[in-house]
């Protein structure tokens, strides 16, 4: 087994802080402020930059070896991977219907 | 990828980046479906559903995560430079505002909720409810926000418990690259945190 060791340096946790607070008043700034596919564009995209700055920073994965960020991010691309894969069955399919999960079927002409 | 590449990570970090993968791939899952359905339905944008959670005691609840977050990395600081007695304090402010988190949310907000008759069931709004109607689409929102806030909310019992017993297990001074590890965790909630937070409570 490997020797337990600092994988990162010195970092300078109160400017991260400080980074994901101004990105939350963001967030909550958009939500106040705009509405439609502005608002959720807008939203969408700063919660993923807060997602990667919490994910990089706090748990240092930027100082992490390889094998780990292959391990993390592998779970990330999973997901992006399942939601776009299903997206397709889902919003392609009347969802109102009344077929009672007769939807789900491939109608054959 | 190479023997030598896996040799060089430690058991214990790997396993516990293993364990956080898992957690974000179950936690994805779920996410993934709500948006699914959300994209389908816009009612559980209405004021019957996420209309109905109150911005700011979710921006309060998310500032005091960020917070115990903060608090852990100095933990974790403190740890490296040997300093327990440094390292224990901040790990009891993390302990406190994760319990701070959980009564805000089991002791206001879903008391709040329940009292108007939203359940992970909803069974109260069900009854008689038109399949495919608005009731049940606001009903199965609820469902969702219930599930997602309360695996949420075991992982923050989970993770008090492990730092508990990390700030235990190094109180003699030994061990202490753990509580990086019971940090890793913790950050994790936070992680997932930062994606509930905007889904539920912004996106109306």
């Amino acid at each position: 087994m490997a020797e337990e060791k600092d994988y990162h340096g010195k970092q300078n946790y109160v400017m991260i802080l400080g980074v994901i607070g101004v990105l939350l008043v963001a967030m909550v700034g958009v939500a106040l402020a705009t509405t439609g596919s502005t608002k959720v564009l807008g939203i969408s995209a700063l919660a993923t930059v807060q997602f990667f700055v919490v994910l990089g920073n706090l748990m240092h994965l930027k100082y992490e070896p390889a094998l780990v960020k292959l391990v993390a991010y592998c779970s990330v691309v999973f997901i992006i991977i399942f939601i776009f894969g299903v997206m397709t069955d889902t919003l392609l399919v009347n969802l109102d219907s009344s077929a009672n999960g007769k939807i789900w079927l491939k109608e054959i002409d | 990828m190479s023997d030598v590449a896996i040799e060089r990570v430690p058991k214990g970090r790997l396993g516990v980046w293993l364990l956080i993968a898992g957690e974000l791939v179950i936690f994805g899952g779920f996410i993934a479906c709500y948006i699914l359905t959300r994209l389908e339905y816009p009612e559980f944008g209405s004021k019957d559903a996420a209309g109905h959670l109150n911005i700011w005691v979710g921006t309060v609840n998310t500032v005091i995560l960020l917070i115990s977050n903060w608090t852990m990395v100095v933990a974790h600081e403190a740890a490296l430079e040997k300093n327990v007695a440094k390292m224990k304090n901040f790990m009891i402010f993390t302990l406190v505002l994760g319990l701070v988190f959980l009564g805000i949310k089991l002791g206001y907000e879903w008391p709040h909720d329940f009292s108007l008759g939203h359940t992970i069931a909803s069974s109260k709004a069900i009854v008689g409810a038109e399949p495919g109607g608005e009731v049940m689409k606001v009903s199965l929102f609820w469902s969702y926000y219930f599930l997602m806030t309360g695996f949420h909310g075991l992982h923050i019992v989970v993770g008090s418990l492990v730092i508990f017993f990390v700030m235990l297990s190094c109180s003699g001074g030994e061990n202490l690259h753990r509580v990086e590890l019971a940090g890793a965790y913790w950050h994790l909630v936070e992680l997932v945190w930062v994606i509930l937070f905007p889904m539920f409570y912004l996106i109306k």
